[in-house]
């Protein structure tokens, strides 16, 4: 071999050995991305699975809730009431007419009160089957309910166009952060006015919850009077990936946001 | 060592492969596969023993067969929104150089470059944009048991690399390692063993997979 075969005959070896190594590394590229894509594919199930899991605890949670309000509500007043009706009418003395006709009207009163307080329970049952109609009607029924009982005006705005696909998992405990705000508000807030507020923008959902009632110092709230409410408001939001603020002022009334990736 | 006529053997155990475990395959598929193994079997084997020298004329015989074959698996594999446009547009560009080498090179007993090079480049343009799909595909696929991606990067490497022995097809046939075996022959041999080497793969998958390349 020649000198100038001798170049020759590298020169070829290196342009083919380096077209074959562009070659493995472009098949190299692809399988290492392909790889990756696995791993992302993986990750992405596995976080699927674990929010999945999430979702079920906190529903049981919220279940747990239920059953335990329905439980105190039942012992500690329909319970109350029903001893105190059983109570009055056994009090009743048929002799005496005008005391006796006071006892009935007593027991009515009593009676009319545990249907309501039955009612309120009911109506903390009725969450799985509401959201079925979707978020926003279900939202609607619950100021009807709040509507009725003539103690409050209610306002409600819904901006926004919802997805075409909805989340009923979302739906439901967003629903429950609400029901539990309206519970908190009915219970501690003594507020005449209560304005709720859904939007959605930009794959966020928003509910928003005001009232004009006494607040507090939403700033220095001590944790044991921050309530298991708010503190469950929050955790819930946070399990469906969301946040809530809470924003008060004693005498100011109180606004709770919350804000959810959605669907 | 590598040396000639490994490439030769590496065609024959592809051949076999395809006639032992594309049985159940696709018929359609199968029997192209085979026919065209067959016709590469066929071709080198001939140019082996029987034209051993200035067999150009066989080689660019068998030209339109490698690149009409190569073109069509490669486009239905890739499966193209307008595959047949395509396919068409391919086949059309490569016979276009094929009739121009041959007008230009007024008889057969050259190697028409310019129709493989083009042949070969249209390949890897068709092989590259398998590899986007992949990037682009949304579900995993085990790549390194993939009877497509395997049959494509065997492709893939061997036009990649060859182009090299295309340009070069006249000086390599004329530079000898030993005194019988001119370079190319080892060249030949290399990068046919790696492109065979994915082929019986990728048939050993797809018998594996009881499937076919085109429904893939």
């Amino acid at each position: 071999m020649s000198v100038q075969q001798k170049d020759f005959f590298t020169a070829v070896i290196i342009t083919i050995t380096i077209f074959l190594i562009v070659a493995l590394g472009f098949i190299l590229l692809v399988i290492v991305y392909n790889h990756r894509k696995k791993r992302h594919i993986e990750e992405k199930a596995l976080m699927q699975l674990t929010f999945d899991a999430e979702i079920t605890k906190t529903q049981l949670e919220v279940q747990e809730q239920t059953m335990q309000t329905i439980g105190a509500d039942l012992h500690d007043n329909i319970g109350q009431l029903l001893s105190l009706t059983s109570l009055t009418l056994n009090s009743i003395e048929l002799d005496n007419a005008p005391k006796a006709r006071q006892k009935i009207d007593a027991a009515i009163d009593l009676t009319v009160r545990s249907i309501k307080e039955m009612r309120l329970l009911g109506k903390l049952l009725q969450g799985d089957q509401l959201i079925v109609m979707g978020l926003s009607e279900a939202i609607g029924h619950e100021i009807n309910w709040i509507e009725k009982s003539g103690q409050y005006k209610v306002s409600y705005t819904n901006d926004g166009e919802m997805p075409a696909v909805n989340s009923p998992d979302k739906d439901l405990i967003l629903f429950r952060i609400l029901q539990e705000i309206l519970n908190n508000i009915i219970k501690h807030a003594k507020a005449k006015e209560i304005s709720i507020k859904l939007d959605y923008e930009e794959a966020v959902l928003q509910l928003q919850v005001s009232d004009n009632g006494i607040g507090f110092d939403s700033e220095n709230l001590p944790t044991e009077q921050c309530g298991m409410g708010l503190q469950n408001i929050q955790k819930r939001a946070g399990i469906i990936g969301g946040e809530a603020t809470v924003l008060s002022n004693p005498d100011e009334g109180t606004t709770i946001t919350v804000f959810i990736p959605y669907p | 060592m590598l040396i000639f006529p490994y490439y030769l053997y590496a065609e024959w155990v592809c051949f076999i492969s395809a006639l032992l475990y594309l049985k159940s395959s696709d018929s359609t598929f199968g029997i192209t596969v085979k026919l065209y193994l067959f016709s590469v079997v066929a071709l080198e084997s001939v140019c082996r023993y029987v034209y051993k020298s200035d067999n150009n004329w066989l080689y660019n015989l068998d030209m339109p067969i490698e690149f009409t074959f190569g073109i069509w698996i490669v486009s239905k594999v890739v499966f193209l929104k307008r595959e047949k446009i395509i396919m068409q547009l391919c086949l059309g560009l490569f016979f276009s150089a094929y009739l121009l080498s041959w007008i230009l090179k007024g008889n057969n007993s050259e190697f028409f470059k310019i129709a493989g090079l083009l042949g070969s480049v249209i390949i890897i343009c068709l092989c590259i944009y398998y590899y986007f799909t992949l990037f682009h595909k949304e579900e995993y696929v085990n790549l390194l048991t993939d009877p497509a991606f395997l049959f494509i990067s065997g492709y893939f490497l061997f036009y990649t690399t060859s182009i090299g022995l295309v340009i070069y097809a006249d000086q390599l046939d004329k530079l000898m390692i030993t005194i019988q075996v001119p370079l190319s022959y080892l060249l030949n041999d290399i990068i046919n063993l790696i492109f065979y080497s994915f082929w019986v793969a990728s048939i050993i998958c797809l018998y594996n997979k009881k499937t076919s390349l085109l429904q893939l």
